[in-house]
């Protein structure tokens, strides 16, 4: 009995290990490639270990083209986007989930944020450019904050939604008997209380706003603007894939998100497992 | 509240960033006011008095090196900044697209590959060159500036396009022919006709070597490895009148030559080859002989760090197919001015000064892939570029350039999804002439070329 219980362990153990290995090989792959020379994506034979640890690609990612530049966009419009979204998503939760709203209004204004993000990005996408232009708001990093808001906005009211559901409304109240007014119950005692909340939403909507492609190749034109993804896919040339600087960039891509997520991923578990159970 | 003070803080450097980034920007907006129009010639006299910027969407890749290179040189002599805007090939073409559709004016010059003319010039996207006071010179191929010309000086020309004046849109900045290579090392004497290059392609396939290395993913690529082949054995896409022609007998011969008789002598999956594998098998010296284009030589092909046939690889004009020519491909990039750029006359004047044979030789030794005779045939630049006095001859003979026609993109795509197809073993040479070519009747016949 113990002896099959251990087989069935170490066979467990074997499978769990063979698919971390399939899950873990293309990200070890893409740091390898980062440190290979030209020569050695050349080789007839791809190596799995690079002959050195050659900085170069990066280098040229960073410095040579610039692409500092294309990350410090990348921070602002994913860092402003993600502020608005949560205080715009704040705005819409506190009064269906702390005010006496109807079922009618809280069910029309969830179902109007989920709509919206079962819109194809690539359906608005014209008229999007169209309207941007149309404002000023071409190549400027602002285009990219609005739209980007606009787009993870349901997520964010929906996740938001969940955690506030779960806050009794009586600690609220009593804070309102205790002389306190609306703003200062929200500012003390809400807000306070959905820290993990909005470190969850924080993360998980910087994230995709991180990895948005399409809106900021549309919207943008120069570096001025331009996000980092932009500037990596544009390793791909007609004659030429840059395989070892592509690689490089996809890592330099990865490290905020992933840092972001190692840190706090007990909060986003939280945030995207919350109210999952039951429907208040 | 920890958090407050965090979110505060993250606020304020989002904000300070975005508002830093959006001063920083050249684009900002355009309003169609006095002030504008006023803010506008300010920057227009400012480039053209020295200490202006002058904004170029580029493609990214070799093409552009030496347009890179010239940019300190040109602050220096003038004065003017060149703000070089890199995007990929495929992306280059939709946003220059999307920018002319809105008269956007933040590009000052745009890099465009030959085949975007008949868009951009039956849209009206580019100013007149010859206005600004660029005109011919005789120490660069005629066909250089022929490209470059809407509408088209010879062959058909689009049923909208007739009775407009002939206008200098755009100027040659990378003379780029797609030529023939292979390996001089294992067959001493150059494949004169494409017999021969079979031939050749049959006895190096049974050596072990890859005979003929087809670059033939779907759409663009498969088509320009393909269209040489298919105008030297004597077919064409159309006739003088815009009628297809890809399914007569001479187009299925030089089909079925691709895809039957070469294919048996390719790599192992042609259908997926682009030009960076076939680079690869060349360099790596794994293959004997294919097309090639001038960009793909001196980063690859025969570049120092990667490639195992230096001085093993010879460069020729395409070779002579049933028609009794070799009929290369013209591939080139120019540049042009949009017309809502601000800056017309100061783009027009970098645009003569890169022209200048002395701008154009630096410009040589930078990467760059000059257009002017003179320069493609000087002794001190085919050492280190031995395939330039081929492209001056290439450029002489004259090529052939795509059909012009402002539905070229829908015809590539569907003769080069077709080819794949047959390359891929979806279907045989015959029925992709014939698939494509009911495509493509359908397509010009819906877009007024046709009756």
């Amino acid at each position: 009995m113990n002896r099959g219980r251990r087989s069935t362990r170490i066979a467990t153990y074997l499978l769990l290990l063979g698919i971390g290995l399939i899950f873990a090989f293309p990200l070890y792959y893409l740091i390898v490639t980062s440190f290979k020379t030209k020569s050695e994506l050349f080789a007839a034979v791809p190596s799995l270990v690079p002959q050195a640890l050659n900085p170069a690609a990066y280098e040229s990612v960073l410095f040579t083209r610039g692409y500092t530049g294309l990350l410090f966009n990348s921070i602002v419009v994913g860092l402003s986007a993600t502020i608005l979204a949560i205080a715009v998503a704040f705005a819409i939760c506190y009064p269906i989930t702390r005010l006496p709203a109807s079922r009618r209004l809280r069910a029309f204004v969830l179902n109007w944020a989920l709509s919206l993000r079962f819109l194809p990005p690539i359906a608005v996408v014209i008229p999007y450019f169209t309207i941007i232009r149309t404002v000023g708001l071409y190549n400027q990093l602002p285009a990219l904050i609005v739209v980007y808001t606009i787009f993870n906005l349901p997520l964010a009211i929906w996740m938001l939604r969940g955690f506030l559901d779960e806050i009794p409304l009586e600690i609220e109240q009593a804070a309102l008997v205790d002389g306190a007014s609306r703003w200062q119950a929200f500012r003390h005692v809400l807000l306070p209380l959905s820290r993990t909340a909005i470190l969850a939403v924080v993360i998980i909507v910087f994230a995709f706003d991180w990895a948005e492609f399409l809106f900021a190749f549309i919207l943008t034109a120069t570096p001025q603007a331009q996000t980092f993804p932009v500037g990596v896919q544009g390793l791909v040339t007609q004659f030429e894939i840059i395989w070892n600087e592509m690689a490089a960039g996809g890592v330099i891509a990865i490290v905020i998100p992933l840092t972001l997520m190692l840190i706090a991923r007990r909060h986003v578990m939280t945030g995207l497992t919350f109210g999952v159970i039951r429907e208040k | 509240m920890r958090l407050g003070r965090l979110m505060a803080l993250l606020s304020a450097v989002a904000l300070i960033g975005s508002a830093c980034s959006s001063a920083a920007s050249p684009a900002a907006s355009t309003p169609a006011s006095a002030a504008a129009s006023a803010a506008a010639s300010a920057a227009a006299s400012a480039a053209a008095s020295g200490g202006g910027k002058l904004t170029i969407a580029a493609v990214q890749g070799g093409e552009d090196a030496g347009l890179k290179a010239l940019a300190p040189m040109y602050k220096a002599a003038k004065g003017v900044d060149l703000q070089i805007v890199e995007a990929p090939y495929d992306n280059l073409y939709s946003k220059l697209v999307s920018t002319f559709q809105a008269n956007d004016s933040t590009y000052d010059l745009v890099m465009m590959d030959d085949p975007w003319m008949p868009k951009f010039g039956t849209d009206g996207s580019l100013s007149d060159l010859g206005a600004l006071g660029i005109s011919r010179d005789p120490d660069i191929a005629d066909v250089v500036w022929d490209v470059g010309t809407w509408p088209p000086p010879r062959g058909p020309v689009p049923p909208s396009e007739k009775a407009k004046p002939k206008q200098l849109l755009g100027v040659t900045i990378v003379g780029n022919v797609e030529m023939f290579m292979y390996r001089k090392d294992l067959t001493p004497n150059a494949p004169a006709s494409y017999d021969e290059v079979l031939a050749n392609a049959k006895a190096q396939k049974a050596a072990g070597l890859t005979g003929y290395i087809i670059r033939g993913k779907a759409t663009n690529p498969v088509v320009a490895d393909f269209l040489p082949i298919l105008w030297s054995q004597g077919g064409d896409v159309f006739d003088e009148n815009w009628n297809t022609t890809i399914d007569n007998d001479a187009s299925k011969a030089a089909i079925n030559f691709l895809v039957n008789d070469l294919k048996a002598t390719a790599q192992s999956d042609p259908g997926s080859t682009d030009a960076a594998d076939r680079d690869k098998i060349m360099a790596n010296g794994q293959g004997y002989e294919s097309s090639v284009w001038p960009g793909e030589i001196n980063t690859a092909v025969l570049d120092p760090a990667v490639t195992k046939v230096k001085d093993k690889v010879a460069f020729i004009p395409i070779p002579k197919g049933k028609s009794g020519k070799g009929v290369g491909m013209m591939g080139n990039w120019m540049l042009g001015i949009p017309k809502a750029s601000k800056n017309q006359q100061a783009a027009a004047d970098f645009i003569k000064w890169m022209l200048q044979a002395d701008t154009q030789k630096t410009y040589a030794q930078n990467n760059g892939i000059p257009s002017r005779t003179s320069v493609l045939t000087d002794a001190s630049l085919t050492a280190a570029n031995p395939y330039f006095p081929v492209l001056a001859e290439a450029l002489k003979s004259p090529p052939n350039w795509r059909p012009r026609t402002d539905q070229w993109n829908a015809v590539e795509t569907i003769l080069g999804t077709e080819l794949n197809k047959a390359l891929t073993g979806g279907q045989t040479g015959d029925q992709a002439a014939t698939n494509a070519a009911t495509q493509i009747r359908a397509l010009m016949k819906s877009k007024g070329y046709t009756q």
